[in-house]
């Protein structure tokens, strides 16, 4: 049954905050614009840190609820900050997706007052625009709510690798979604649409739970759609248990250092990958942790120009990195496009979809892609890698991977370019390729599976 | 090298009015609040006036926006009859109604045309073409506002204009050589045009003056409504379309489009007319993928003369070049609707690459795969002799398709007959269901030798 909102008569704004807080414009176009629930925030200059953060504070000091949410209007400007939502029934909100930028750079200071310290020990802190947490750390088993958070046409910009060494550094994200690590939590939808995401190494990160101690309920739920994202490493990583829908995204990831306002010089011996899903679960509802990828496009291009060494590592569209035993997730892909144009004088895995580990069993029906397109292209002629549109890399002993009407494109300027390769099973149908290498550019039939 | 955004004083407004009269219903002190760093906020007191939101775009330019510093221009509702030539970088062009919050040109109303060679409510390009001095336009984006050509004032024939164009219209003759922009993002727009809806010409070099890759555009979101062609692609580029739909009415029954100069029109959704020239260095250099689009493309008798197409997706190059393009189609929704009472093409898609040298490529390639695609004669008028089809390939030796996983209904009431498919050229398909019903009595025809 529908829950009416309740009737309020128009009220000055929740500025508790920010009554003698310039940065968030408390004067009279404040009380004039905020109605019920509404705060407006601008930003006078770009020194300023923690404009947003002051706004999200007094928002769920109301305590939110389902019938009396909040609701954040950025304005366009440049909000140099680092932003926790720890709460539930607010959105945030913007009208230019361009120019409504929510960023950090450590280069500048003030990018960070929250965040998770390095592990080294040393003040750094690591730089997430924006972090969706659960309302509590735990510290026992139980049940910490978060969700009903709903992010909504901005662009959020980590612009900078805090330690400076791109790869290997300490992950983060331009957006985290955090659900509190080993500790289960009850999480209503998150939701984030129509948003610009950049990332230098992850744009959006999502750690899931690890343990799940009551039965019926489910891990979190992430509704991800109409977003474009730009990154030099992984558009959209999840990590843990986590129920992840991706529906008509657009990723453009280039290693090259081509995505407007990232910090190029901190791009080097990449992995890349489009969408990522590194499930972890050692719960018993397995199930319930799932990819959910509908008519997302991921364009992936690189070269020796910035990437550096790619020896060993991979770029691929969708990377299934199953590394922790116990349970393992559901993938169902439909309407995808994985277009990935490299040119690298490197070894290093070229794939549309790759499993990089599996290390549980995947019963038929677990992991299936279903209408869905993958190109992958090695340009260099010194590269000596093979490229493969679905590769199998490693999964459990009895593993089924479904692929049912899908198409394939590979081509090879210097190793050998292959459909599929896998050492499990792979029930296939209406799977259409061509591929050609190096050797004399014909098409070549599918390979063994 | 990351370079520091500029830290900056408060500074006061800057407003931009269409005549600067006082009776506005806004701004007002919450607007003069409204107002921070780098970005502008356009009203429009009344229609009549002109230039209102390029002011505003002169005044982004003057101040040389930067990926670090970069301007918002926020339209607010209201209906802006101007041509704008954004030809700055680092700026981005957004409303908060995408359905009327409306640009538009009229060159019946006048003040829509102090060029008059400039019909398109907004071009996108950089204004210096020379070389090697030209500056890239880039890190554009455009959202939520809606762009209306409403009149071209000639109809088929007339200036071949968009509602939203990018790029320079001589490059495909061969003239210009540049990269006149990159890195566009369209979302969330409504875009009309009496001819087309979106006007997209790419670079014909490679190489200059950035990067050897060719502009590159993200459509997401949009509807797109016009007379003509939805979409219309020339030269060099790398496209991203996802999840846009396309209402081609030849009939006039587009909101608030002039019908009174739509005469004759070919009609078609997405419109690929040559390709690139330019030396290939990365493979694929030109490519288009539609992921989630739809075209929806209807004409009947209003249509004038019938010449030309009613189709949904055309690509089509006659220009001289060993290049190609790759074009690739994935859950896309092709309607077209015909009721006209006399000869015209229709096809749901229609691949001809007729170069006029002759010359042969082996790198152009479409795929079609998981595409619905109805084909519909409805005129009953003997007259009506062409055969409807739901693909049709055609071109020169070498071009190729593959097409799968389709489903496709073709009907033709007329005197023509219904294909699902037709091919001059190499195509290779698979799992395509499709039914087709003619004239002679509704039968099921076999699928055509391919």
């Amino acid at each position: 049954m529908a829950i009416e909102a309740p009737t309020k008569s128009p009220r000055p704004p929740a500025d508790a905050a920010r009554g003698s807080d310039a940065y968030l414009e408390p004067n009279r176009v404040e009380a004039l614009l905020s109605n019920n629930n509404v705060l407006h925030v601008h930003q006078p200059k770009r020194s300023t840190d923690g404009t947003i953060q002051r706004a999200v504070d007094t928002a769920l000091a109301q305590n939110p609820s389902i019938e009396d949410p909040w609701t954040i209007v950025v304005h366009p400007g440049f909000y140099n900050e680092a932003v926790v939502i720890n709460g539930q029934h607010i959105s945030l909100v913007g009208y230019d997706p361009s120019n409504t930028v929510i960023y950090t750079d450590p280069k500048q200071g003030a990018y960070s007052v929250h965040g998770t310290q390095y592990p080294d020990g040393t003040t750094k802190w690591m730089g997430y625009p924006l972090t969706i947490e659960a309302e509590a750390l735990p510290v026992f088993l139980g049940e910490y709510p978060m969700g009903h958070v709903n992010v909504h046409g901005l662009r959020f910009s980590n612009r900078h690798n805090p330690d400076g060494t791109g790869e290997g550094a300490p992950n983060h994200a331009a957006i985290l979604v955090k659900s509190g690590g080993s500790i289960y939590n009850t999480v209503d939808p998150i939701t984030i649409s129509n948003c610009i995401i950049d990332g230098t190494e992850h744009a959006v990160e999502i750690l899931g739970t690890l343990y799940d101690p009551i039965a019926y309920k489910a891990p979190p739920l992430i509704h991800f759609y109409n977003n474009l994202v730009r990154t030099a490493h992984f558009g959209l990583a999840a990590y843990g248990d986590v129920r992840l829908r991706s529906h008509g995204n657009q990723f453009w990831i280039n290693s090259d250092g081509d995505i407007p306002w990232q910090d190029s010089d901190r791009i080097k011996a990449w992995k890349t990958g489009g969408i990522v899903h590194g499930s972890q679960s050692a719960g018993v509802l397995d199930t319930l942790s799932f990819l959910e990828s509908h008519g997302d496009s991921i364009f992936m291009e690189g070269s020796d120009a910035k990437i550096g060494t790619m020896s060993g590592d991979y770029a691929a569209g969708v990377v299934i990195n199953e590394a922790a035993s116990g349970s393992a997730i559901e993938v169902a892909i439909s309407g995808l496009v994985v277009r990935a144009v490299m040119d690298i004088a490197d070894s290093f895995t070229l794939a549309g979809f790759y499993v990089l580990n599996g290390t549980n069993v995947w019963a038929a029906g677990r992991c299936k892609i279903f209408n869905s397109m993958f190109e992958v292209h090695q340009v260099n002629a010194a590269g000596p890698t093979d490229v493969v549109g679905i590769n199998i890399a490693a999964v459990g002993a009895g593993d089924v991977v479904e692929v049912a009407n899908c198409w394939i494109d590979g081509t090879n300027a210097n190793g050998t370019a292959y459909a599929m390769e896998t050492g499990e099973t792979i029930n296939r149908a209406n799977v259409y390729s061509r591929l050609s290498n190096a050797a004399g550019g014909t098409y070549g039939a599918l390979a063994t599976v | 090298m990351a370079t520091s955004p500029p830290l900056k004083a408060p500074r006061p407004m800057i407003d931009i009015y269409g005549d600067g009269s006082s009776d506005l219903f806004w701004p007002n002190d919450a607007e003069a609040a409204l107002n921070n760093h780098n970005v502008i906020h356009v009203h429009q007191p009344r229609r009549t006036s002109y230039g209102v939101i390029q002011r505003a775009v002169d005044r982004v330019k003057a101040a040389n926006p930067t990926p670090e510093d970069p301007w918002t221009i926020v339209v607010h509702p209201g209906f802006y009859c101007e041509a704008i030539m954004l030809d700055a970088s680092n700026v981005s062009l957004v409303g908060l109604d995408p359905f009327n919050t409306c640009i538009y040109t009229d060159p019946n109303q006048g003040a829509a045309n102090a060029d008059t060679n400039r019909r398109d409510p907004l071009t996108i390009r950089n204004m210096d073409t020379a070389l090697p001095t030209a500056t890239l336009v880039e890190n554009v984006g455009i959202h939520n506002l809606r762009f209306s050509n409403r009149n071209n004032g000639k109809g088929e024939g007339g200036p071949p204009t968009a509602g939203l164009f990018i790029g320079h219209r001589p490059n495909i003759l061969g003239h210009a050589h540049t990269l006149p922009w990159n890195n566009v993002t369209v979302s969330g727009c409504v875009i009309d045009g009496v001819h087309d809806a979106i006007q997209m010409f790419g670079t014909t070099a490679e190489g200059f003056p950035q990067t050897s890759r060719p502009p590159l555009l993200f459509l997401q979101n949009n509807l797109f409504r016009c007379c003509h062609d939805a979409y219309t692609v020339k030269g060099d580029m790398r496209v991203v379309s996802t999840s846009n739909r396309s209402w081609v009415n030849a009939n006039g029954q587009i909101p608030w489009l002039d019908d009174s100069r739509i005469s004759g029109w070919k009609a078609t959704g997405f419109h690929l007319n040559e390709g690139s020239q330019g030396i290939v260095a990365h493979n694929p250099f030109v490519f288009v993928d539609s992921n989630g689009d739809s075209f929806f493309v209807e004409a009947s008798d209003n249509v004038g003369t019938g010449q030309g197409n009613v189709t949904g997706v055309l690509i089509y190059a006659n220009f001289s070049n060993p290049d190609a393009y790759r074009t690739r189609w994935i859950d896309t929704v092709v309607r077209v609707e015909c009721a006209y009472p006399g000869s015209v093409v229709l096809n749901g898609f229609q691949l001809l690459e007729q170069r006029d040298t002759g010359a042969v490529s082996t790198r152009d390639d479409h795929v079609i795969r998981g595409a619905m695609i109805d084909v519909h004669q409805r005129s009953t008028d003997p007259l009506a002799t062409s055969d409807a089809i739901g693909i049709d390939i055609g071109g020169n030796v070498g071009s190729e398709a593959e097409v799968m996983d389709c489903m496709i209904n073709v009907s033709n009431a007329g005197a023509g007959a219904a294909y699902a498919m037709r091919a001059t050229r190499t195509v290779y398909r698979a799992n395509i269901f499709s039914k087709q019903s003619n004239a002679a009595g509704g039968t099921y025809l076999a699928m055509p030798t391919v």
